[in-house]
């Protein structure tokens, strides 16, 4: 892919003006803020894109978040409670049953499905999940995950933002922000989904950051996937071409008169990087580049993984050609065991709903993790797959089960985790986490270092104050670090 | 040590009195070998005096001497002898409230030996006293010496200065500074330039080309000085000028989170705020009535529609019980945010769970300004224009409307009750109470096989009308098709044939019907499907029995036959079903009813009566007569309006400890910011009416004392309020405020470049009575608004950035203006002002009325830097992005517009190309083409033209394209 816009001048120039040299992001933020970056200031506008050096080396270059909407249940996929099993219908001591949603049975549930050890670490990990669990060894599974809300809204919003109201930015926005993107033709952001996620758009806003670190959403049932990304009907490459070489030429007259506003050059070139995006994006996200073998691999080929198959191997081109952060909203159910639409919640059902959610993504997520390690790229691509909360051990009606916000699983791979490791522990229903406690802020601060960012001095200051992603807490778990 | 103890037990429960001995050398063996290791090992990190000198305590919490621990911190003591309930100590490690330690739990033996050990009174040798953390108050009185919290300077504008570039008081403050940097500012733009930047300022909209010509050829010295007076009285400028404000007060017409539920009636705020502009209304007014309008003129529509500022804020419909409280104080922090922040510059909500780290503004404040907003909720409001003549147009209603009732009811009580006991001591079945209409009949619709004839909803499944013909097929009335009896009428092999009635009663009720059918049958009763069964067969009496429940008045009932072959029919017959409480009424002995049960059986008697049913009729018909006030629905701020509920403290306020609602502190009363407030005494003057005659003072409304306080330049916060807003007309004319954080004026936000200028515009609001057109005025008559944007190579030397205003920068045109401009330029921009607004980007209305969904904005204004509507935006950022241009050049909204412009520059083939060019600069860029732009631009269209083939389409398709580009010009995108 080209990256002929990596404009090394212009870029040094911004480090300079955002003061990365000493280390420290939060420059960048000053000026930003209320005005101090507008064209009336600047002697030459940064370009918000382009890739910017890291606090310290980093060990991940770019992230794939495997978001699964509406929170698998940690005691039916990776966190085996022996003790839930036997203790099926007795009380669950000390239980809550307005944990979640709605209100449960305060009776224990035990899973539906078979656990079973994988790998040299002997993870337990269900049956739903036979593709991932071959991949155990290269994940650091985390058992002591909770959010602060039992809703889905805010809770996505916490899991993407660090708090649980709207209007704060969603992490991939501030890790566009802080490192800027490897490929100036595609967007560095990008969320792919099926259904809209409850919350809607939203949930990965970019909030107060300027709206260049705003993802480009793609809806995996469409067509046309990226707004405007076609030529208009009727005009062709060369007419198009015409029209952008005498825009060229005026703009460049106009500017020259303006030698003060840099934003005008950066317009300038907004043109030709769009002209190249219409060739470059369509190409980044046609998956039929890839071989026959790798369609099979990853389910394409069948009903049920086509969809999550088909954007699993567009994450990985996406990666390949330098976008920063994928976030795939992942897994189709049809309402089966629990909501219309919300894949993972098995409130009715816990058996139906996640035998069919985690059909959805089991094939093409354990495909993308042996697809990233073939091609020497799991090394440099932090893989984070988990929901937004945990479920309850206790049963929503007979066989359902609630949301839960106290104890939930979450796994990282690839990117400088240790491999093979569980780290926390919940209590022996799965009910709460108790040892380790790992809170979205930790998690936040551990992802970004390693994206070499030091979560206190990632910072952007609007209305007066400077923001975090982690806000006023979270720390890095070195145990979590390879 | 023993004494102490005594002490802290005295002041504790009883119930630890109880429990009060001296502790054995047993108990204290106990504490040493169970207690103190875990204590050292888990808490003291940050729960210790250490801690405390390490700046590391939480919660003002210390664990780490006796008194500390029976002290305990924000929420109360740790440990209070014997009583493991009050306890928090054993709560939190049992991880029932706060989860301590925070990342592990402790074992399940330890957490028994804290228990044990609070039972047994807590034997604790450790000494020290408890330290006092009463952290040092900030110092209100030093604070207000920082300069924003001031009051005014009245300054001299420099009288002394003479250079005849100065033409207002403004250019005299901004050539004096100028002038010590031995600078020169650029001179007047020329006309060309000015009228742009006058319109896109004002009106966000661009001039005509003949409004150009005019204003360029006008002889008159004072010809700028008349176009913007024309244009601040003209009624665009309240809707430029309203969007600035709207972006300040997060304005959206949508709750946002998961379903977003709209707010029909809150366009009424943005309403408000254009005429509320337009008016030049003063803009102390301004802010009182957006944060108390609703209780300062209750029966003004205005003043309603004002409080949409506080009401503007996201709100979320799903919650789950352990939420309400947390978002209300949410709700409470985004109105109290969003007043600081808009109104007086100041990060209110930094100081929500601690004192506010650098401006003087302790946690005390906060929440005490938050409580004046306790009572408050958010909801609909019914606004009736005229409530007095309402009134009195229903008690005249009522009068006419009396005998109808009084008939009715006589009626019930003699006659109608004579009919009913006789009734009752017959054997007969009750009179029927519905009438069925005559059925209709449609059909037959034919399918590819009777499954599809079965699961095709045809057209009258979708809606009932009776006038259509679907393909030669139309409804046929069959008046003589009586009930309970076969009728076997239809035919068409895999066919549906459809039979419709209406059934009207006079009160909602069930009524049981028997069915036949060859072969398959659906029913559906008001649209909804009743019935459905997939079977064949011949058609038979009784072969299918459903109860329909029937709302009062008309219902509609359709019924499908679906026959696979062969000949088609059905079968209808309706079941009198006495309800059963009735038939409980009924089995009662006639002397055993009571009143409640007489009159239940005469209502259900009644509409089986003939007689009955005309008085009815007649009274119902005479209700239609009942008058409609004139309501209208404003989406506003009330005392006890709507807010999420939570029980007994929903409508109060607390101190909370880290801002958490789980960790309140005592009650919060209202209250303002002291620092800028004269004195404690002046507060209490505000809270309490003026009324020296009352013994007692009237309390006044928290809400209208904190406007008074707001707006008051004297005693409160006026001063700050005027600088705030000054600053940021300043702001939207230069490119940049004098203060550089137009939404932090605090001790962390940008000194300002020009203090005394501020403080001069500041003060010149004031005496101008708080009118912002005054200053719009002053600002743009002078000198430094009215320079051109030219280099100066010396300036740019010492002055790069244009902190002195040596120069005038160029903007980019705003998101909005950006579409209203093209809009405006294609020719179809429609100027109709206030109402419902529209969520459809290609609506050619002015972007300010399309709909603000949180979940759904606007795209093409996203794509611009428009605001998300969460929270207040003071100056918004300008990006410049490839998706952008990738809107000009290929969306479909920008090429439909495109082609309009290209129709309104060539309105027939016979134009030739130069012209063309020539109209389109002056429409879009509001100048001529030089010879050279011309030549070029002629020569792009002749050979697109040719690219496209010949002839006339050929042409047109080339002036759209060429059009297209103008639209993609930096010139036609930044103003200089």
């Amino acid at each position: 892919m080209s990256q002929d816009n990596f404009d090394f001048q212009s870029r040094r120039s911004f480090l300079r003006n955002a003061g990365l040299g000493c280390g420290s992001l939060a420059l960048t933020s000053l000026l930003a803020d209320e005005g101090l970056l507008s064209t009336a200031n600047a002697a030459e506008a940064p370009r918000l894109m382009q890739p910017r050096a890291p606090h310290f080396a980093p060990k991940a270059k770019s992230v794939i978040w495997l978001f699964m909407p509406g929170s698998p249940s940690q005691v039916d996929t990776f966190d085996y409670k022996p003790e839930l099993q036997k203790r099926d219908g007795q009380k669950l001591e000390g239980a809550d049953p307005k944990t979640g949603f709605f209100t449960t049975s305060g009776k224990l549930l035990k899973s539906p499905f078979k656990f079973n050890q994988h790998g040299e670490s002997g993870a337990w990990v269900s049956e739903v999940f036979p593709n991932m669990a071959q991949h155990v060894d290269d994940m650091a599974i985390m058992h002591s995950c909770f959010s602060l809300s039992n809703n889905h809204t805010p809770a996505m919003l916490e899991m993407n933002s660090g708090m649980f109201l709207q209007g704060r930015p969603c992490m991939g926005s501030w890790v566009t922000y802080g490192l800027g993107s490897e490929n100036q033709n595609l967007p560095g952001f990008v969320v792919m989904r099926g259904a809209m996620p409850r919350g809607g758009k939203p949930i990965w806003s970019p909030g107060f950051l300027p709206k260049v670190f705003q993802p480009t959403s793609i809806d995996g049932r469409s067509k046309t996937p990226i707004d405007n990304l076609a030529r208009l009907n009727g005009m062709t490459e060369q007419q198009q071409r015409s029209q952008l070489d005498i825009l060229n030429k005026m703009n460049k007259q106009h500017q020259e008169l303006r030698p003060h506003e840099a934003d005008l050059a950066a317009r300038l070139e907004s043109f030709e990087l769009a002209y190249r995006m219409q060739a470059a994006a369509p190409e980044a996200l046609d998956i039929s580049k890839e071989t026959e073998a790798t369609h099979k691999a990853y389910g394409v080929d069948q009903k049920e993984t086509e969809l999550v198959a088909k954007q699993c191997i567009s994450a990985r081109r996406l990666i390949e050609r330098g976008v920063r952060f994928v976030q795939l909203y992942a897994g189709t159910n049809g309402g089966a065991g629990g909501v219309a639409d919300v894949p993972w919640d098995g409130h009715s059902d816990i058996g139906i709903n996640h035998r069919i959610a985690a059909k959805s993504v089991d094939q093409p997520i354990g495909a993308l993790l042996a697809d990233l390690k073939d091609r020497g790229m799991l090394d440099e691509t932090l893989v984070v797959w988990g929901g937004e909360f945990g479920r309850t051990s206790d049963s929503q009606g007979s066989l359902g089960r609630d949301h839960n916000p106290h104890a939930f699983t979450m796994w990282m791979a690839g990117g400088g985790i240790k491999g093979g490791i569980r780290y926390g522990a919940s209590d022996e229903f799965g009910y709460k986490a108790v040892e380790k406690r790992l809170g979205v802020n930790d998690l936040h601060a551990t992802i970004l270092h390693l994206l070499g960012i030091d979560h206190m001095k990632l910072t952007y200051r609007f209305n007066g104050r400077d923001f975090r992603l982690t806000d006023v807490a979270g720390e890095v778990v070195h145990e979590l670090l390879a | 040590m023993y004494r102490i103890l005594l002490a802290t037990l005295v002041c504790a429960s009883i119930n630890s009195l109880a429990n009060a001995k001296e502790p054995t050398a047993e108990d204290l063996q106990f504490f040493e070998a169970k207690i103190r290791p875990i204590l050292v090992q888990h808490c003291y990190e940050c729960h210790s005096n250490e801690a405390l000198l390490n700046d590391q305590l939480e919660s003002e919490l210390l664990l780490d001497t006796q008194a500390g621990i029976r002290k305990g911190g924000e929420s109360g003591p740790a440990v209070v002898p014997g009583d493991l309930e009050t306890s928090l100590l054993i709560k939190a490690i049992r991880h029932d409230s706060f989860n301590m330690p925070p990342d592990t739990k402790l074992a399940p033996e330890i957490i028994a030996d804290f228990t044990k050990w609070v039972e047994m009174g807590a034997p604790d040798p450790r000494d020290g006293e408890a330290t006092d953390l009463a952290k040092k108050e900030i110092d209100i009185d030093a604070g207000r010496n920082f300069w924003a919290f001031q009051p005014l300077q009245q300054s001299k504008p420099h009288a002394d200065l003479n250079s005849p570039w100065i033409r207002t008081d403004i250019d005299r403050f901004i050539y004096s500074s100028l002038k010590e940097n031995k600078l020169e500012p650029n001179q007047e733009a020329s006309r060309r330039t000015l009228i742009r930047r006058a319109y896109f300022d004002l009106w966000g909209l661009p001039p005509e080309p003949a409004d150009v010509e005019a204003f360029i050829n006008d002889p008159a010295p004072d010809a700028y000085e008349k176009l913007v007076d024309r244009l601040l009285a003209g009624q665009h400028y309240g809707e430029r000028w309203a969007r600035h404000w709207l972006d300040l007060a997060r304005f959206a017409e949508s709750n946002g989170y998961a379903f977003d539920k709209d707010r029909a009636a809150a366009f009424h705020y943005r309403d408000f705020v254009i005429k509320a502009l337009n008016q030049d209304m003063p803009y102390d007014e301004f802010v009182r009535l957006q944060i108390a309008g609703d209780q300062i003129a209750p029966n003004d529509f205005q003043s309603q529609a004002a409080t949409g500022f506080l009401a503007a804020g996201t709100f979320t419909s799903q919650q789950t019980q352990k939420e309400r409280e947390r978002s209300r104080y949410e709700q409470l922090d985004d109105v109290v945010g969003t007043i600081g922040t808009s109104m007086l510059g100041l990060t209110i909500g930094c100081a929500r769970c601690h004192d506010h780290k650098f401006d003087p503004l302790p946690t005390r404040d906060y929440y005490r300004f938050t409580a004046c907003f306790a009572e408050t909720g958010f909801q609909d409001f019914d606004y009736d224009p005229d409530p007095v003549g309402t009134k009195a147009t229903k008690d005249k209603f009522d009068a006419a409307h009396k005998p109808f009732t009084d008939a009715r009811v006589s009626f019930e009580n003699s006659e109608l009750t004579n009919r009913l006991n006789e009734w009752l001591k017959s054997d007969a079945d009750p009179p029927s109470s519905e009438k069925l209409g005559v059925w209709q009949t449609i059909g037959p619709f034919a399918a590819a096989d009777f499954k599809k004839a079965y699961n095709e909803a045809f057209a009258p499944e979708k809606k009932i009308d009776l006038k259509a013909t679907y393909d030669k097929l139309k409804w046929t009335p069959k008046p003589d098709w009586a009930d309970g009896e076969i009728h076997n009428k239809f035919s068409g092999d895999n066919s549906a044939n459809y039979l419709y009635r209406t059934i009207e009663v006079a009160q909602k009720g069930p009524l049981e019907i028997s069915l036949g059918r060859d072969d398959a049958i659906k029913v559906f009763l008001n649209g909804k499907q009743v019935l459905a069964k997939e079977v064949t067969g011949g058609v038979a009496a009784d072969q299918d029995k459903v109860t329909l429940q029937l709302k009062a008045g008309s219902n509609d009932l359709l019924i499908k036959i679906v026959n696979a072959g062969g000949p088609s029919g059905f079968y209808f017959s309706t079941k009198l079903v006495i309800p059963k409480n009735i038939q409980t009424i009924i089995d009662i002995a006639a002397d055993k009813r009571n009143d409640k049960q007489k009159q239940a059986l005469l209502k259900w008697y009644a509409p089986r009566d003939v007689d009955w049913a005309k008085l009815n009729e007649a009274e119902q018909e005479h209700l239609k007569q009942l008058p409609k006030p004139d309501i209208t629905k404003i989406y506003a701020s009330r005392k006890n309006g709507v807010t999420y509920n939570f029980g007994a403290d929903t409508r109060k306020v607390y101190f909370l400890a880290r801002g958490n609602s789980n960790a309140k502190k005592g009650l919060a009363t209202p209250g303002f910011l002291r620092v800028l407030t004269a004195s404690d005494q002046t507060e209490k003057d505000w809270l309490t009416a003026n009324n020296s005659d009352a013994e007692k003072p009237a309390q006044l409304p928290p809400r209208v004392a904190l406007a008074e306080w707001m707006t008051d330049d004297q005693q409160g916060a006026g001063n700050l309020l005027a600088r705030v807003i000054v600053n940021r007309l300043w702001q939207h004319h230069m490119g940049r405020g004098i203060v550089a954080t137009p939404s932090d004026f605090g001790t962390q936000g940008a000194a300002p470049t020009h203090p005394e200028l501020l403080d001069y515009l500041a003060s010149e609001l004031i005496k101008n009575d708080w009118k912002l057109k005054p200053i719009h005025q002053l600002i743009m008559k002078s000198a430094v608004y009215r320079q051109s944007g030219e280099n100066n190579e010396l300036a740019a030397k010492t002055d790069i950035s244009n902190q002195l205003w040596w120069r005038r920068g160029a903007t980019r045109l705003e998101a909005e203006v950006i579409r209203d401009t093209l809009l405006s330029v294609s020719g179809s921009l429609d100027k109709t002002m206030f109402g419902k607004g529209s969520l459809d980007q290609t609506n050619p209305r002015r972007s300010i009325y399309l709909t603000v969904k949180r979940s759904n904005l606007i795209p093409i204004l996203q794509l611009f830097d428009a605001p998300d509507s969460i929270q207040s935006i003071g100056h918004r950022d300008v990006t410049t992005v490839p998706p952008q241009a990738l809107a000009l050049m290929n969306s479909p909204l920008v090429r439909k517009l495109a082609e309009k412009f290209a129709k309104r520059i060539r309105p027939t083939p016979k134009s030739t190309p130069e012209q063309v060019v020539e109209q389109a600069y002056s429409l879009a860029l509001s100048r001529k083409p030089s010879n050279t732009e011309k030549e070029q631009m002629v020569e792009f269209i002749t050979t697109q033209a040719s690219s496209y083939g010949k002839d006339e389409p050929a042409m047109s398709k080339a002036v759209v394209d060429y059009c297209q580009l103008m639209l993609c010009l930096n010139e036609f995108l930044f103003i200089d």
